[in-house]
């Protein structure tokens, strides 16, 4: 399977947290979610993935590339959005077309301005002026304009109402139709990933705890409610994580270590990272 | 990079006007008044204008989003110079002019409208790649004052005009070129010294 993202062995060291050996892998077609908690690793990694932070040692390439190698023809099919619109506050969507039309060969005007008026973003409005989710929908229109093949984003869908959320997940999604695009998501609402990724990567202390196909994973897990004493009689190593209260106690456990008859339910992505972060047994 | 200079250009349209009236005024006081000083004094004001390009790249991280754009780090930084010498060469042909019309300034004046502000540029860009706008604020206010004070001072009691002028008529030619290579020189020197440094940084 050809691979969009290839990560292996990344480190990354500073004084007070370092990234340890982050494997990861994006196959072409695909969309994997990264989650884990704030400064869990999700921001570091992206950045040494886009050249914005040097690794300390490891390897990243992207379409099979190393990052170093790439060239102006490789990083035009790279589109990004990170937090924070880049450009000085005075522009408006006019200028930033002029800019990009001359960045990118394969510039599409008509894209964007078509998004833009699709997501109700004034024209003639100056950045200082547009709200929080005004901004994130103009990254996703910048982001996408230029036709890339794979798509980075950084907390894309935070400070966006539920039916505009909807909306940029409908577009991602029509976006990997084309089975050679790829997506790198890293986001905290975790139920926007649930809905459209494949793969689900996730990062706790600078590690990667696990990267799985969404399905897999919800059918590798189950949240089961006990009583405590029933909890006791549990083998341990079946269980991620626990909330433990004075009556009973929920578990994240690998299913296919556990016999008997728990009330057992699917586990949410939210759930998994959830437990997982908790790590009470 | 055709991009990138055109990103410069829209981010200076907002202070467009606060440069033109400030160089057109101090070149039309100066030449009113007789005091060459005043009129170079514009295109030097133009030279601190790259300070205020770095500081809009800066507020919105565009240097880090940068690096995912179709530009090299060799292209950004080229499109930084390149805006800062245009402005800086617009601003010295105003003055130039201004002297031209008065019939004032002669050859000390020229050059001082536009070496000076490259001059300024050639060491403030470097500082500020390195260290950021806020950090280096101290080093580029000291770049834009410390030079100032000394001009003001040797044009005032006629040692600048006098060395200028004392070069000229001796050896005018030789001169002027040793001006030029020096400033390209130091100038082609502060591009690779402020591509090195972007290299090396992390956004």
């Amino acid at each position: 399977m050809e691979k969009a993202i290839e990560i292996v062995n990344l480190r990354k060291t500073y004084k007070d947290f370092a990234l340890k050996d982050i494997n990861l892998s994006l196959p072409k077609g695909y969309i994997m979610g990264f989650v884990g908690a704030n400064g869990a690793g999700k921001s570091t990694t992206l950045g040494c993935l886009l050249g914005m932070l040097k690794a300390d040692s490891g390897s990243i390439k992207i379409f099979d590339k190393d990052i170093k190698t790439l060239t102006n023809a490789d990083k035009e099919k790279i589109g990004v959005v990170m937090d924070g619109v880049p450009f000085a506050q005075m522009f408006c969507l006019k200028d930033i077309d002029a800019v990009f039309k001359n960045l990118y060969s394969n510039w599409d005007s008509e894209k964007f301005l078509s998004l833009c008026s699709r997501f109700g973003l004034p024209p003639k409005k100056q950045i200082k002026d547009y709200s929080t989710g005004m901004r994130a929908k103009l990254n996703i229109s910048m982001a996408i304009s230029h036709n890339p093949q794979l798509l980075v984003l950084d907390e894309a869908t935070s400070g966006l109402d539920p039916v505009v959320r909807d909306e940029i997940l409908d577009i991602l999604q029509d976006f990997v139709c084309d089975e050679n695009r790829s997506i790198l998501m890293s986001s905290h609402i975790t139920s926007d990933l649930e809905k459209i990724c494949d793969y689900i990567a996730f990062i706790k202390n600078g590690e990667i705890v696990f990267v799985e196909n969404k399905d897999t994973l919800q059918e590798k897990y189950a949240v089961v409610h006990l009583a405590k004493e029933q909890y006791e009689k549990l083998d341990k190593t079946a269980v991620v994580g626990a909330k433990i209260t004075d009556y009973n106690v929920s578990a994240l456990v690998l299913k296919d270590k556990i016999s008997g008859e728990y009330a057992a339910e699917k586990p949410s992505i939210e759930d998994i990272m959830l437990y997982y972060t908790k790590e009470v047994k | 990079m055709k991009g990138l200079i055109i990103k410069d250009l829209i981010a200076l349209k907002s202070i467009l006007k606060t440069i033109i009236i400030v160089v057109v005024l101090f070149t039309f006081i100066g030449i009113t008044s007789g005091n060459t000083f005043l009129v170079t004094y514009a295109a030097v004001y133009a030279a601190i204008m790259p300070l205020n390009l770095m500081a809009y790249d800066e507020s919105c991280r565009f240097n880090r989003f940068a690096q995912i754009l179709p530009v090299t780090n060799t292209q950004l930084v080229l499109a930084r110079y390149a805006a800062g010498f245009v402005i800086c060469l617009s601003a010295a042909l105003v003055s130039v002019a201004g002297m031209l019309i008065s019939d004032m300034g002669g050859m000390e004046g020229a050059l001082t409208s536009l070496v000076v502000p490259l001059l300024y540029q050639t060491f403030t860009i470097p500082v500020m790649y390195k260290w950021g706008v806020e950090k280096s604020r101290y080093i580029t206010m000291a770049a834009f004052l410390i030079p100032f004070a000394v001009i003001m001072f040797m044009d005032s009691n006629g040692t600048l005009t006098n060395a200028i002028a004392a070069l000229e008529n001796t050896q005018p030619a030789p001169f002027i070129a040793a001006i030029a290579v020096v400033m390209i020189v130091m100038y082609i020197g502060s591009i690779f010294l402020s591509v090195k440094i972007v290299k090396n940084k992390e956004w």
